[in-house]
């Protein structure tokens, strides 16, 4: 104990600093400075925005458009009795409700029948094969008739005001094509790994989403819960082949000059991961979609061409820097500090440990500032400190693992959350795009 | 039971053989010989003779002499014990029992006792329809060695198959009972059975000429139309069929999300599922109601309610064997069925005589429909015994609302048809009003959760038209 005073005593500030270099120059200004700020501006934003969310909220009451809720999904049968109770309790009511059945190999069929005869269910369509989550969706939106699309996963369950406050954007601004939710996991308080979970998705989707927003490069408008005009998903030919789809059809969007914003008072609760088997398994899953969408299909983002937009390109440089690159980086920046004080290396984790645990401590306190339920958030505090192994090893380590497989071995092409025969379809169209670009 | 039986044979030594086989009869009770013809008729005058074993050639006439003569001996009374063959086709026009040729194994006249008992016992209880069925059932498979008694596919059918010769006994409205009859044969033992086939029945008639359509689920319009769903793999894009040709018809299909052309199913495309449209309403849907309309009533069923039948082959068993010898008696009683409850040609016979009784006299009177509409809900429910049950009870709770004069009859299990005699059209929707009470009352005590509708159509008995005409226009009217 000693020995680790007298080496941070050396060191002194100047030497901390240095030490954690990685952590000054790019995590904290990204993900502690940035969040207080944003948390000011926002606070700003929706203080003078007041009238404007009242005005959009009778507007909306006034048109009262007819919103077709779609439910895509696989072996789902269970939830959906749930799902219908929990739609039924919403505030807003002009809405019908399309289930797909994508090839189960439960009772779905049985369950959703019986909900569509009792009227519970406006459409249930069931695919006999599997197609994948997106010609699901597609499906949904070919029979869907309302002005906007809200997609929904089964097993989600919804506060009583979730699909007005997630409508209500659309009539706060022009050109907005879509409008993300938040999400929070159901299931937080089941075990560490919920816990955990719980957390990240505070971060996640309250923090890190309003400043993306705030910043007009929101990635991703989450499948679990989001809304889009219909005649925009039409025109765009809906979801498209692949993992992370929604990421895929946020960019889409962003291409055809329509805005994506976020919400936080439109609240999805969703069941999260119990394990840290299968919590890894669907980031895995998540991760690939990064490389795919971001390097192979949308290049055009990158590069200069007709649909060149800074915000797009900034949206994406962001993504890709902060997701790949610098999770690429970290391992370089450990292995050499690792090889450079060799035995005082120790003495560095539990600094780390310290200073990471101060900082996720900050950071959780932008959260309670906005949150509704102030006490409620507090009690996460204790698992802060845990939350650096978390999101600094566990998270990272699969990330990581991911990316590195999806660059070389094209592993999302056999993910078996596609059809074979999808993923084969898509893998030669993008194949032959890549000829026509290259010339060969 | 015994038979009273007496000897008419001049050969001493025939006499006393016949009398000792009589003797060994124990339903038999021998009670006098003669020799000749006089006493002969004597004794048939006297006593209260069952059975005459008569021979033909008597010192002073003919067998058949004694049988014109004697005023109360009936032929069918009569077996003829003769010493040839000569005159046996003679005899059966007669109309006797039997003919034995002398001389004659012990069996030959056990077979002719057992058979003139068998039917001595069917006419001093009146036989049932049943029984008859069966015993000719038996006696025509026996007859004709036909080791397994299969049904014939035939069209006009009402099970779409026949039982050779039996079924041809049964007018169409019951040729559904037939199958009925032959497994109570299996039940009693004379039969067994296999499976053969099995098929859907209307449940309020038993026809099984039935049309099978989807329909829509929300307006029950039949004009509805499928088109497959197309998923065209590398776009994710999915939707009808229409969406993928570009004029109308079109043989080719592209893509309208990315504009590829198909070329290869399973390859690049898939038609994973079907969507229906109601063109009466436009619904949307890929459940649609399947519905069965009976040929013959024309009452529609959803498939889900439909009843399975099971048809079976036969093949005869030694107790059915010997039932056909007439060795043993088949008295299985009467059928369980709801003949004397349901009968639509009965009511039309009913009216048509109210028709003619109507011409003579100057009065007025009504036939009246009750239609059950959600019953059969119930029925579903309670199974088919249970459900004759209940018929049979709203049959007896709507009898003692009528007057004795009036005739109620099920037209099927969900139809009631009244003739109210003697009354005009106000008095008779009165005595409707009541029946209709009767049965709600009696259905909403036994049945907390089933509500039953009905509706009911009313109309005066008229000269001009026929009974037929009369009950159709009764049914067509109904709301
Ligand atoms: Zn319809
Ligand atoms: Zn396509
Ligand atoms: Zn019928």
């Amino acid at each position: 104990m000693a020995d680790f005073f007298q080496f941070w005593n050396n060191q002194g500030i100047e030497g901390f600093l240095t030490i954690f270099w990685f952590y000054f120059i790019l995590e904290f200004p990204r993900y502690l400075l940035l969040a207080y700020v944003f948390l000011v501006i926002h606070k700003i934003k929706t203080h003078f925005n007041k009238e404007n969310y009242e005005n959009a909220k009778r507007q909306l009451w006034n048109e009262h458009p007819l919103i077709s809720i779609i439910v895509p999904g696989k072996d789902e049968g269970k939830n959906y009795y749930k799902l219908v109770r929990t739609l039924e309790e919403q505030t807003y009511d002009n809405f019908e409700i399309i289930v797909i059945d994508d090839g189960s190999e439960d009772n779905s069929e049985l369950i959703g029948r019986d909900l569509e005869r009792n009227g519970k269910i406006d459409l249930f369509l069931r695919n006999e094969t599997r197609g994948g989550k997106a010609s699901a969706a597609n499906l949904a939106l070919r029979y869907a008739t309302g002005k906007y699309i809200v997609h929904l996963d089964a097993d989600s369950s919804f506060n009583r005001d979730a699909i007005e406050e997630i409508l209500v954007p659309f009539y706060e601004e022009e050109k907005v094509g879509a409008v993300g939710g938040a999400i929070e996991a159901k299931n937080s308080g089941q075990n560490l790994v919920t816990t955990f979970q719980a957390i990240e998705y505070f971060n996640i989707f309250a923090t890190g989403r309003m400043i993306a927003d705030s910043l007009g490069i929101l990635r991703i408008v989450s499948g679990a819960f989001g809304a889009f005009r219909r005649d925009l998903l039409v025109e765009l030919g809906g979801w498209d082949v692949g993992p992370g789809l929604d990421g895929d059809l946020t960019l889409k969007i962003r291409k055809k000059g329509y805005k994506i914003t976020f919400t936080h008072l439109a609240i999805c609760l969703t069941n999260v991961p119990t394990s840290f088997t299968k919590l890894a398994k669907q980031r895995v899953r998540w991760s690939r979609s990064l490389i795919r969408f971001r390097f192979r299909k949308h290049r055009d983002l990158l590069f200069p061409s007709d649909n060149f937009s800074l915000s797009n390109f900034f949206a994406v440089v962001e993504n890709v820097f902060y997701n790949f690159i610098l999770n690429l980086l970290w391992w370089v920046y450990l292995i050499v500090l690792a090889l450079y004080f060799k035995a005082e290396f120790g003495y560095l984790i539990i600094g780390g440990m310290f200073l990471y645990s101060l900082s996720k401590i900050i950071e959780f306190g932008a959260i309670i500032a906005l949150s509704a339920n102030k006490s409620d958030k507090a009690k996460y505090i204790p698992y802060l400190p845990g939350m650096t192994f978390y999101v600094g090893l566990f998270l990272r380590g699969v990330r990581s693992y991911a990316y590195i497989r999806e660059l070389f071995f094209y592993d999302s092409y056999k993910d078996a959350w596609n059809p074979n025969k999808t993923s084969r379809a898509a893998r030669k169209l993008e194949d032959e795009i890549k000829k026509v670009f290259q010339g060969n | 039971m015994e038979l009273n039986c007496i000897i008419v044979e001049d050969d001493p030594l025939f006499r006393i053989i016949l009398k000792r086989n009589v003797e060994k009869q124990s339903v038999l009770n021998f009670i006098g010989a003669a020799e000749n013809g006089r006493e002969a008729i004597k004794l048939v005058n006297e006593k209260s003779v069952d059975l005459v074993f008569l021979d033909i050639g008597l010192p002073d006439m003919t067998g058949f002499d004694v049988i014109d003569r004697a005023e109360d001996l009936d032929p069918g009374k009569v077996i003829i014990i003769s010493g040839s063959k000569e005159d046996g086709i003679k005899a059966f026009d007669y109309g006797v029992t039997d003919y034995i040729v002398k001389p004659f194994e012990e069996e030959r006249f056990n077979e002719a006792i057992g058979r003139f008992v068998r039917d001595v016992g069917r006419s001093k209880k009146s036989v049932s329809f049943v029984d008859r069925m069966i015993e000719k059932s038996l006696e025509y498979i026996y007859t004709r060695q036909i080791r397994d008694f299969e049904p014939l596919s035939f069209r006009n059918a009402k099970l779409g198959y026949i039982y050779p010769m039996v079924t041809a006994n049964f007018d169409f409205e019951r040729e559904d009972q037939v199958p009925k009859i032959l497994d109570i044969a299996v039940e009693e033992g004379f039969l067994t059975s296999e499976y053969y086939d099995s098929f859907y029945t209307c449940n309020h008639c038993s026809n099984s000429y039935l049309h099978f359509r989807e329909s829509c689920p929300n307006c029950h319009s039949t004009n509805i139309e499928s088109e497959d769903q197309i998923h065209h793999f590398s776009c994710a894009y999915m939707g009808p069929r229409s969406d993928f040709e570009k004029s109308q018809g079109s043989r080719d299909l592209v893509c309208p999300k990315c504009d590829k052309t198909l070329t290869h199913i399973g390859v690049d495309y898939d038609k994973p599922s079907e969507i229906f449209e109601c063109n009466q309403c436009n619904e949307m849907f890929q459940d649609p109601l399947v519905k069965a309309k009976c040929r013959n009533c024309n009452s529609d069923i959803k498939v889900e309610n439909l009843v399975k039948k099971r048809l079976m082959s036969y093949q005869l068993t030694s107790l059915g064997k010997d039932a056909a010898k007439g060795q043993v008696a088949v008295d299985v009683g009467e059928l369980d069925t709801m003949l004397d409850v349901i009968d639509k040609a009965y009511f039309k016979h009913t009216l048509a005589k109210e028709i003619e009784r109507k011409k003579e006299a100057d009065f007025e009177s009504a036939i009246a429909s009750i239609y059950l509409e959600n019953i059969s809900e119930l029925y579903d429910q309670l199974g088919e015994q249970r459900s004759n049950n209940l018929v049979r009870e709203l049959y007896e709770v709507v009898l003692n609302e009528v007057n004795r004069s009036d005739e109620i009859i099920f037209k099927n299990m969900v139809t009631l048809w009244l003739l109210i005699t003697e009354s005009d059209l106000r008095q008779a929707d009165a005595i409707t009003g009541k029946v209709i009470k009767r049965i709600k009352e009696l259905l909403d005590d036994n049945n907390p959760n089933f509500t039953l509708k009905i509706s009911k159509n009313l109309q005066p008995v008229e000269t001009g038209k026929s009974a037929d005409e009369q009950l159709s226009q009764l049914d067509m009217g109904k709301d």
